[in-house]
């Protein structure tokens, strides 16, 4: 069977997943293709090097990638695009041969599904790990940035009316507040990338 | 703040907590949004525990004249879970527009209600059709053949409307899956003796991929990762009931069938 088709067949089955799992129907079709393009990863990695392991890991690694990348640019949860994609790599083969396995009283057999369908389950924790903490460092240094454009954008308001004299408890308090504005365009509004944040003090200026 | 008022924002927290840990939110984006709403409205301490059974806040915050107000706890115990993402992304948008906009309370108010009675954006004849497309299409990757793809297309619209209208009926998870497991064995058996090309076993694969627990999978890894441990082992126990649950169904009826003489 040929990548593509697969791809087609991947596409469908993930967006009946979503369904299943009741996603907005706006990001039916973007679910769909994360979880398509995990697959066909999958698919291909297996056939070249046969390592089911191998590829549910790089699988999962593709997934959060493009994951994040659509919640950023959606404004919705990751888990969103993730999940649908993810249950096609959970184990379930894998376990149900174990189970057919212990049926048959071929404890040996089972041992060895078993801990494949164990293996294939680190692997996606694995690949979903790696990829979230980097992007939860990337994030976190993000956000220190933003806290710092928060101070700069309050000192040059205060700068701007000179008759404001605020107290410094009230100067935290509006700090704290310019900075869970930027807290969540850092969450939700990452698409204009730098020319958004230069844009961002010009426009409190203005007020 | 008044007392009054304090009151009514725990509360408006803790239902927004609540919506989006009933149906399939991980626990940090839950303690994240609780947190984020308090502040918005001036809490000053604001902390908040979650696991999948239950959510503790507790805020303090000094009163206009600087003296310190009293302290507040509240607890929510969660009991039933199912999965609404819909549900999930509207909260999340919610808390956005409540911290920024800066709704009133009881706009507020009003706007999660809406969302918790707001229906599920498909229907469950939706869901059992999309149930069927999901695990045929599913089986094709595996390689199956046509007849296999529409028998299991078939048996899965059944399988998923079965699990969906006891879950509704608030059974416990194990019940359910384990009812799913032995409906989708069953229905496979059944068709596999209409045609020697369909093989059982891939039709039930097929069929049990609805039941697998991916959102309990995949919510456990990303709550181990950050760091809220209980959670994250909560969710992995709750994977691993539900998987045993469908085993055991299965497992019960296949080995039925070749009790009373029938071939795999």
């Amino acid at each position: 069977m040929s990548v593509a088709l697969k791809f087609v067949y991947a596409y469908i089955a993930t967006i009946g997943f979503a369904v299943l799992f009741q996603v907005p129907k706006k990001t039916l079709l973007r679910s769909g293709f994360a979880g398509a393009l995990g697959w066909s990863v999958f698919n291909i990695i297996n056939q070249e090097f046969n390592s089911v392991v191998v590829a549910t890991f790089l699988a999962a690694m593709v997934l959060a990638m493009i994951g994040e990348r659509f919640a950023r640019t959606e404004k919705q949860p990751f888990t969103v695009f993730i999940i649908p994609g993810i249950v096609p790599l959970v184990p379930g083969v894998a376990l149900y041969n174990t189970m057919i396995a212990i049926l048959e009283e071929n404890y040996s057999l089972a041992a060895e599904v078993g801990s494949e369908a164990i293996l294939i389950a680190l692997a996606i924790s694995g690949g979903l790990t790696i990829v979230l903490s980097v992007n939860a460092y990337l994030r976190k240094k993000r956000m220190a940035l933003a806290e710092r454009r928060a101070i700069k954008i309050q000192e040059k308001r205060n700068k701007m009316d000179k008759g404001r004299d605020l107290d410094p408890e009230e100067q935290q308090k509006e700090i704290e507040k310019t900075k869970l504005e930027e807290y969540y365009k850092e969450q939700f509004y990452d698409e204009g990338g730098e020319a958004q944040k230069e844009e961002a003090p010009k426009k409190e200026e203005e007020k | 703040m008044e007392e009054i008022t304090r009151k009514k924002m725990l509360v408006l927290a803790l239902f927004a907590g609540e919506i989006m840990l009933k149906n399939g939110g991980e626990t940090y984006r839950v303690e994240d949004t609780i947190t984020r709403l308090c502040k918005s409205r001036g809490f000053k301490y604001v902390e908040s525990i979650v696991t999948p059974t239950g959510i503790y806040i507790s805020v303090d915050h000094p009163d206009e004249a600087g003296k310190e107000g009293p302290m507040h706890s509240f607890i929510k115990r969660i009991k039933n879970r199912q999965i609404n993402l819909e549900k999930v992304a509207k909260v999340n948008d919610f808390s956005r527009r409540f911290v920024q906009e800066g709704l009133t309370l009881q706009e507020g108010m009003k706007n999660l209600k809406e969302i918790e009675k707001s229906p599920p954006p498909f229907t469950k004849y939706q869901v059992a059709f999309f149930g069927g497309v999901t695990s045929s299409f599913f089986i094709l990757l595996l390689g199956a053949n046509f007849l296999e793809f529409l028998s299991a297309f078939a048996a899965t619209i059944f399988v998923t409307y079965t699990i969906t209208i006891l879950a509704e009926k608030d059974f416990a998870s194990f019940t359910i899956h384990l009812v799913g497991g032995a409906l989708a064995a069953a229905l496979a058996i059944l068709l596999g003796q209409l045609h020697p090309e369909i093989s059982i076993n891939r039709v039930i694969i097929g069929e049990i991929m609805v039941m697998v627990p991916g959102v309990a999978v995949t919510n456990g890894v990303r709550d181990s990762i950050a760091g809220d441990l209980i959670s994250g082992m909560a969710r992995a126990g709750e994977a691993l009931i539900v998987a045993i649950a469908i085993a055991f169904g299965v497992g019960f009826v296949l080995n039925l069938w070749t009790f009373f003489g029938g071939g795999l």
